[in-house]
């Protein structure tokens, strides 16, 4: 026989707090869903595929696939590894549908961070860097980092998207620093040079 | 725990706390490099936030299409005028022995009535049951929503011209000659509906399909009825495509997840039984034959109904693009039901 419990349904914030249930299926509870989880999606996207046009384009998508899948959800895990499961398919289909990944040397635009513009040129070359160090690691070691790190999801979230262990999931972000550490260091070097 | 889960803990330890804004901890083994990589990924993260125009746009869009999606899964007059429609064609044919089936039209219509919360939700797409106690009746004072089907508004007929609904607090008549079509010939009956039937390569020993009728629009279905060979009811088949969705009451643990070639499907076993039928409620007009319940009729309806696990039986999935419906009385057992589904092609 079916669970017929409620509470089934009923999602689950990260604090443990009820922010939604599925039938309820208020406006505001989607408002209050998508606000919490907007700035996440896109931070990992943009991480990802290094443009924030096609971050913005592929975060609507997310949020539209998640609407329209919203029923599906069954309270089982939590609802950000579930959204963020949906921006990781995203992800992976955008380059997939490509035969080459954007050029890392097309503008990498990030709308609406500091105004200083030193400050927003460096930014643009450190998520270009990581954006391009993270394409030369482990698929799995940059979607723990970025996860953890970018959409702030926990690492049992992680696991629940990659189908890992909490201890295999630290492992990975570990070794994604670790890597990412012998990627940039060359180019820290010469970015310190040319300022020189 | 050796030393790189040691230092893998200690590196999710400390970009946790960064991450999170709270103090870190001390005495890990982390090299200086390292803290100084995770603090500047932290602070990119950080930094990095979208365009507030494009977040405002997207949740504009988004709440417009959730709104749209809302009205489209509340309650609809079309499950109404289906529910009786299938009532009224079960009372012409005098199956007594379809009682069943009535009552299940009535269950069905108190959607019509009421929105109220779902008590479980489950895993099909179009086809959402939900489980209560007692069958839910708002009374004069609750909430009834009846929508125009707006899909169809188009046509050059429109429901309210075909029905007659007034207040909640009146009497509901509904006239149904014009909704329903027979034809042996399934495929004047796919032309109207707009989809071509699936048919069951299997149906149990004895069962025949008999005939099929077309419920037109707004509740565009199409019903195939199986008979044994001593012309007692067998099951019917009834498809419509998987557009909008349908959430009848049930009752509590009626309803099953099941499997059906590998995809979800729900039986529902059970029944609506209420104190009286609706068989002699219908009466000729001048607009054909006529439905009429007054409130006072719906309210005794509803309140007296109660939930019959050995009453009926459905069997519910989606196929192709259609929403499948197998219905059928005690006497089919469930495996019959799930052959017959299996067996869909």
């Amino acid at each position: 026989m079916v669970e017929t419990s409620k509470t089934r349904w009923t999602m689950q914030s990260n604090s443990g707090e009820p922010f939604a249930n599925v039938d309820d299926h208020s406006s505001k509870t989607f408002s209050e869903f998508y606000s919490c989880h907007i700035a996440r999606v896109y931070r990992y996207i943009l991480t990802n595929v290094g443009d924030s046009q096609v971050a913005q384009d592929l975060t609507s998508e997310s949020f539209l696939a998640a609407l329209k899948n919203f029923h599906r959800y069954r309270g089982e895990g939590s609802p950000s590894a579930w959204l963020l499961g949906i921006a990781r398919h995203k992800v992976k289909d955008y380059f997939r549908s490509r035969q080459n990944p954007l050029p890392l040397e097309s503008v990498i635009s990030i709308a609406s961070i500091t105004p200083s513009p030193e400050e927003l040129a460096e930014q643009r070359f450190q998520i270009a860097q990581v954006t391009k160090a993270l394409r030369a690691l482990s698929p799995n070691r940059a979607d723990a980092l970025v996860l953890h790190t970018f959409a702030g999801l926990s690492v049992g979230e992680i696991g629940q998207i990659l189908g890992k262990s909490d201890g295999a999931v630290k492992l990975l972000i570990y070794r994604a620093v670790q890597d990412l550490k012998m990627f940039l260091a060359p180019e820290k070097e010469g970015l310190k040079n040319g300022q020189e | 725990m050796d030393k790189s889960e040691k230092s893998a803990e200690d590196l999710v330890e400390f970009l946790t706390a960064l991450r999170d804004e709270q103090a870190t901890p001390h005495s890990l083994s982390l090299s200086e490099e390292e803290v100084t990589l995770t603090k500047e990924l932290v602070s990119l993260a950080k930094a990095v936030d979208p365009d507030p125009h494009f977040v405002r746009e997207v949740e504009k869009r988004l709440l417009a299409l959730y709104k749209a999606e809302q009205r489209s899964t509340a309650p609809s007059l079309s499950n109404f005028v289906a529910d009786l429609v299938l009532i009224w064609r079960l009372t012409m044919l005098k199956q007594k022995r379809f009682v069943y089936a009535i009552v299940v039209g009535i269950a069905l219509m108190v959607s019509v009535f009421t929105v109220l919360p779902a008590l479980a939700q489950f895993t099909l797409t179009h086809f959402a049951p939900r489980e209560v106690e007692k069958l839910p009746f708002a009374g004069d004072a609750g909430t009834r929503s009846i929508e125009s089907p707006e899909p169809y508004s188009s046509t050059s007929e429109t429901l309210e011209e075909r029905t007659d609904f007034t207040a909640k607090s009146e009497s509901a008549s509904l006239s149904i000659d014009p909704l329903i079509s027979y034809s042996s010939d399934i495929k004047t009956l796919e032309g109207q509906a707009g989809f071509l039937v699936l048919w069951p390569r299997y149906v149990p020993p004895g069962c025949y399909f008999r005939e099929g009728y077309y419920l037109d629009k707004p509740i565009a279905e199409i019903h195939l009825v199986y008979d044994s060979d001593n012309n007692q009811p067998c099951f019917d088949m009834i498809q419509r495509q998987a557009d909008r969705i349908h959430r009848p009451f049930v009752g509590p643990g009626a309803v099953e997840e099941m499997d059906i070639n590998g995809k979800a499907a729900l039986y529902i076993g059970g029944v609506w039984v209420v104190n009286e039928s609706l068989a002699d409620r219908g009466t000729m007009s001048d607009r054909g034959l006529m439905i009429t319940l007054s409130p006072e009729e719906k309210a005794k309806l509803f309140e007296g109904a109660t939930w019959v696990e050995a009453g009926s039986q459905q069997l519910v999935f989606e196929h192709s693009g259609l929403l499948i419906r197998i219905q059928a009385g005690p006497s089919i057992p469930k495996e019959e039901l799930v052959k017959i589904a299996e067996s869909i092609e």
